[in-house]
């Protein structure tokens, strides 16, 4: 009777074998834009991600992005002879972060629906600028279709936050599309 | 049971951090235009930001003064080369000595020689900076200075350049 139970819960927490326990590797890339931040325009970015989901609803990852924005331009000297459009550098970012996963994260066969919240060494990089690092924090949705070859395709949008000095902070929308590979551990 | 409280907590973050999240960064640009400097009876640029639609819709929600650079252009029409510089203060000065002694340095440009014209990207202003803390003081304290631009010796100098602030608010 046990033995039956143990089955049974097994089955209904699983849905597949391969999705009791789950360890995947990412690789994603997509759109970078930047929310209410005159001083860059949307730009792409890449990153990969190694999660694991020790249960069919819980996960966790760590991930690392490399990030560009697209060049700001300003129109200087309006209206005078020397008027001129002039831009500068929209920068590099790199983040380095860690997330929880909430949802359908153990992989497997199918639609997988989740959450995920997260934070990360935010670091920004641009020409004639000093350097900006603060920890970031970002939160979204993900959808992965997982295939039988272990294989998933992903879509992720992020909603992510870097306070600065003075109570302000940046925002910046991220649109991803990847695939994942899942090792199944179970 | 665990599922909703990480849930819910997913979701009070960005509540956590609202006071933040209604800000904006904005880049607020100002022109100083056919300004030009002469060693006797040195003029002076009076600015004033309010002028500036952007700066005086956001002046009271200012939470921080990111950077501050000069892109422009710097003619050296006088008969040696010049190394320009500009400075701020609220008081009216008529000679370079008492600009040097009370007014505050905030840029140095590089040696333009005699009539050339030295021109700055936005990327290469804020290297040229000096004492970011003092101007930006200036921005956050109502906008209003005067500008004076001096050089060593004798120096005739126009200056064509717009002031780049970028700063965050509240929106």
């Amino acid at each position: 009777m046990r033995k039956t139970v143990v089955i049974l819960i097994l089955i209904f927490m699983a849905g597949n074998a391969q999705a009791l326990t789950d360890l995947a590797f990412g690789v994603y890339g997509g759109l970078n834009a930047p929310i209410v931040q005159d001083d860059a325009r949307a730009g792409t970015g890449f990153g990969f991600r190694v999660k694991f989901a020790p249960s069919p609803v819980l996960g966790a990852a760590a991930f690392f992005e490399s990030r560009t924005y697209g060049d700001p331009e300003i129109v200087i000297l309006q209206g005078t002879p020397n008027e001129r459009t002039e831009k500068t550098d929209g920068g590099k970012v790199t983040v380095l972060g860690i997330e929880g996963l909430i949802g359908s994260t153990g992989g497997g066969i199918g639609p997988h629906f989740y959450w995920m919240v997260g934070l990360g060494n935010y670091k920004w990089t641009r020409d004639g600028e000093e350097d900006f690092s603060k920890v970031g924090y970002h939160l979204g949705p993900g959808l992965e279709i997982g295939f039988p070859s272990g294989l998933g395709i992903e879509a992720k949008a992020k909603f992510e936050v870097v306070p600065t000095d003075g109570g302000g902070s940046r925002k910046n929308l991220l649109i991803f599309v990847g695939a994942n590979y899942h090792f199944g551990l179970m | 049971m665990i599922k909703n409280l990480l849930l819910t907590v997913a979701l009070l973050i960005p509540v956590v951090i609202a006071g933040c999240l209604a800000s904006g960064t904005l880049v607020v640009v100002f022109d100083i235009a056919e300004f030009i400097s002469l060693p006797v009876s040195i003029v002076y640029q009076p600015i004033d930001l309010t002028l500036n639609s952007d700066y005086e819709d956001h002046k009271d929600k200012i939470k921080s003064i990111d950077t501050i650079t000069l892109t422009g252009f710097i003619v050296n029409r006088g008969s040696s080369d010049a190394v320009s510089e500009i400075w701020i203060s609220d008081e009216l000065y008529t000679d370079t000595a008492s600009v040097r002694q009370n007014a505050s340095l905030v840029f140095i440009s590089p040696s333009i020689p005699v009539n050339d014209t030295l021109f700055l990207h936005w990327a290469d202003g804020k290297a040229n900076m000096r004492n970011q803390d003092i101007l930006a003081d200036q921005i956050k304290d109502g906008g209003q200075f005067n500008v004076y631009g001096i050089a060593d010796g004798s120096f005739n100098l126009q200056y064509d350049l717009s002031v780049i602030i970028t700063l965050t608010a509240g929106l």
